[in-house]
């Protein structure tokens, strides 16, 4: 089941690396050859991203054929829920729950707020986005809160010091 | 060979200050509990680590980072031995026969074995690096603009064959991206800005920690976060100093898995992994007790733990001597030598022949310290295993994120450290390896300024790229390392050691 799916992924990866490297070429080509400052040829800035461009459509190729030999193309064949589907749900959710906290903070929250108070939150949220029961009573499980709390505070004050004043960087 | 003892004499008096084994101790140990905390890898620690000593003195900042990564590679033996998880890929072969041992009740017994291989491992390593790097940097000497470019191009080839065993091509794949976002920014040769469209941070090109902090931490994290929890067994650990006669009965495996280390590690992106299961691999062929491999035996024990840890030295040997990281670690020390102005390459044994000595220093107290750290305050230190991942996790990401932040206070490297950090999570998830694509990431320019000049150098001739020795030489071992995964390649491969054999059968009978 894993390798089959792996053959489909395979196929749409091979077709995005081969527009990709298709693009690298297209963009090496058009790149000025800068022959108005007299500078050689072989020299050029797109003769490497070029070649490498090239190198990546060959490799791309060998993935698109192998993956279109071994069936990968057919993507919408339904195929039987495996055992581990249910597992593998539950992987997705914190996966996607893990970078949407991770890309709000890093992307939206650092340099728009106040650093000790984003990272603070950051912390207090992570935890419980993975710890909080939400079947249970919240009075039930006020220790993890506490304990999230602590965490946050101590661990955004001790990094804020730190590379505030023993590194002397200038926080976001 | 006297001289470079004097170096390494100099070098380490020169070490020996209480500041200095404070800072040796205290990152020895933090390196072993990162080892040691599944999904906390080498690379992050010392990339991490990077980031934290910036702007400490180069020596200090070098001496930490090699301490932190001698400590994680090490560390990680531990949770391979007590939640048969390894800390690090490059434990995952220690788990085999660590945790049946652990399973046996003789945990303590299987840190201490695997804490005197690693000390073993590491010292060989420490001697062949002493040993190596400089006929190696004096060879290197001879290297001009053509081998040099194949160097780059044969590194990529055979990392991303070694470290993609299942398929090369995608390692490959891997290394050539790296390769291609090495190229964004401007380039070496006339300043020309190239794939930057227009975007001032791009026109810099991609800082190298931002991306390694992205692909092996904010990856890492990813990937651990899919699991839901891991199970910490409790186990009683007794006596940890090992017995003599259970070092002594394998030297020789010591001595064959130290040389496989290290000689491993310096091949150009293959790493500590590799090191371990190839000496594993070893050990168990030639093992007379190859029923016990997998099931408890302190020989694979021994073996795979003084391979990886050898290969930490081996790593070392093409940074210092070609600038060529032999692996991920060793590639974010590299790039942390770069930051404090030490250039590795050909011409250190000629502009600074002591650095080398005093490297070779740095790994010796690193490995005193992880002996001395690793037999000792066991009981405690395995505690931080129960640290929950979900409380652990959320402060890795800030000190990530601080991290890439803090070298050149851009908020451009953020994003960097967290497109690469999917970017590598969506590779693991496919199969991609992520070594390769990083050590393209430190090759691209060397291959990139190299090539173009070799061009003009040789008027466009391409001739000079295949007749010059050390070129042949290279292409040669790209040419294999191409062919050596190919099924028509393997088949007569069989067929010639068959018929090889058969001629050798023969020839005995007839005698």
């Amino acid at each position: 089941m894993g390798d089959v799916k792996m053959k489909k992924k395979d196929f749409v990866t091979s077709i995005v690396l081969i527009v990709f490297s298709i693009t690298i070429i297209v963009l090496s080509y058009t790149m000025p050859r800068l022959e108005r400052r007299g500078i050689d040829p072989f020299s050029a800035p797109g003769v490497v991203p070029g070649m490498i461009g090239g190198i990546l459509l060959c490799l791309a190729l060998i993935l698109f054929f192998r993956s279109i030999r071994n069936g990968g193309y057919r993507l919408f064949t339904p195929e039987r829920p495996a055992a581990g589907d249910r597992l593998h749900q539950g992987a997705v959710i914190r996966v996607l729950s893990t970078l949407s906290i991770s890309l709000i903070y890093a992307i939206g929250l650092l340099g728009n707020s106040n650093y000790s108070m984003s990272t603070g939150a950051y912390i207090f949220f992570f935890i419980c986005l993975f710890e909080i029961d939400l079947q249970r009573s919240f009075w039930r499980q006020r220790k993890v809160f506490l304990f999230a709390l602590l965490q946050a505070v101590a661990a955004s004050a001790a990094i804020t010091l730190v590379f505030q004043n023993l590194f002397l960087v200038d926080l976001p | 060979m006297l001289e470079g003892l004097s170096y390494f004499w100099e070098g380490l008096a020169g070490f020996i200050t209480p500041r200095t084994i404070f800072d040796v101790l205290w990152s020895t140990q933090l390196g072993i509990i990162v080892g040691m905390l599944p999904g906390l890898t080498a690379t992050m620690g010392v990339a991490l680590m990077t980031t934290l000593t910036f702007n400490m003195p180069a020596e200090n900042a070098i001496l930490i980072l090699i301490c932190m990564y001698v400590g994680a590679i090490y560390g990680g033996g531990r949770s391979a031995i007590l939640l048969n998880i390894p800390g690090t890929p490059a434990n995952a072969a220690t788990a085999m026969d660590g945790y049946p041992l652990a399973l046996k009740g003789e945990a303590g017994r299987a840190i201490g074995i695997s804490t005197t291989g690693s000390f073993l491992g590491s010292i060989i390593g420490m001697v062949l690096l002493a040993f190596f790097t400089p006929l190696l940097g004096n060879f290197a000497l001879n290297f001009q603009s053509f081998e040099f470019f194949w160097l780059a191009v044969f590194g990529v080839v055979i990392s991303g064959n070694l470290t993609a065993p299942k398929d090369p091509v995608k390692g490959w794949i891997s290394g050539f991206l790296g390769l291609f976002v090495a190229l964004i920014g401007m380039e070496g040769i006339h300043g020309f800005v190239r794939f930057s469209f227009g975007n001032t941070n791009l026109s810099g090109g991609i800082n190298l920690i931002p991306a390694m902090v992205g692909a092996f931490g904010f990856a890492e994290i990813l990937s651990m976060m899919k699991y839901q929890r891991i199970n910490v067994i409790k186990t009683k650990i007794e006596r940890i100093i090992p017995r003599f006669q259970d070092i002594f009965r394998y030297k020789k495996t010591i001595i064959r898995s130290g040389l496989i280390g290290t000689l491993i590690g310096a091949i150009p992106g293959v790493g500590e992994d590799i090191a371990a299961w190839v000496s594993y691999d070893f050990a168990k062929r030639g093992s007379k007790e190859q029923s016990s491999f997998g099931n408890g035996s302190v020989e694979g024990l021994i073996a795979s733990e003084t391979g990886n840890n050898a290969a930490v030295a081996g790593a070392t040997i093409p940074v210092l001597s070609l600038g060529i990281p032999g692996s991920a670690p060793a590639a974010v020390l590299l790039a942390a030598m770069f930051i404090h102005g030490v250039r590795p390459g050909p011409m250190i044994m000629i502009e600074s022949p002591d650095f080398v000595y005093k490297v070779v220093a740095m790994v010796f107290l690193a490995t005193c310290a992880m002996f001395v750290l690793g037999l000792s305050m066991v009981k405690y230190v395995v505690k931080v295993l129960q640290v929950p991942r979900t409380r652990l996790m959320p402060i890795i990401f800030t000190l990530c994120v601080i991290g890439s932040y803090a070298i050149q206070s851009r908020i451009f490297d953020i994003r960097v450290m967290i497109f690469f950090g999917i970017l590598g999570f969506i590779m693991l998830e496919m199969e991609y390896p992520v070594a390769p694509m990083i050590l393209g990431l430190i090759l691209g320019n060397m291959l990139d300024t190299n090539f173009r000049r070799a061009l003009v150098i040789s008027e466009g001739e391409i001739l000079p790229f295949v007749s010059r020795p050390i070129c042949i030489v290279l292409i040669l071992f790209i040419i294999l390392t191409l062919v050596s995964k190919a099924k028509w390649f393997t088949a007569i491969r069989n067929q010639i050691k068959a018929k090889m054999v058969s001629y050798f059968i023969k020839r005995s009978e007839n005698e």
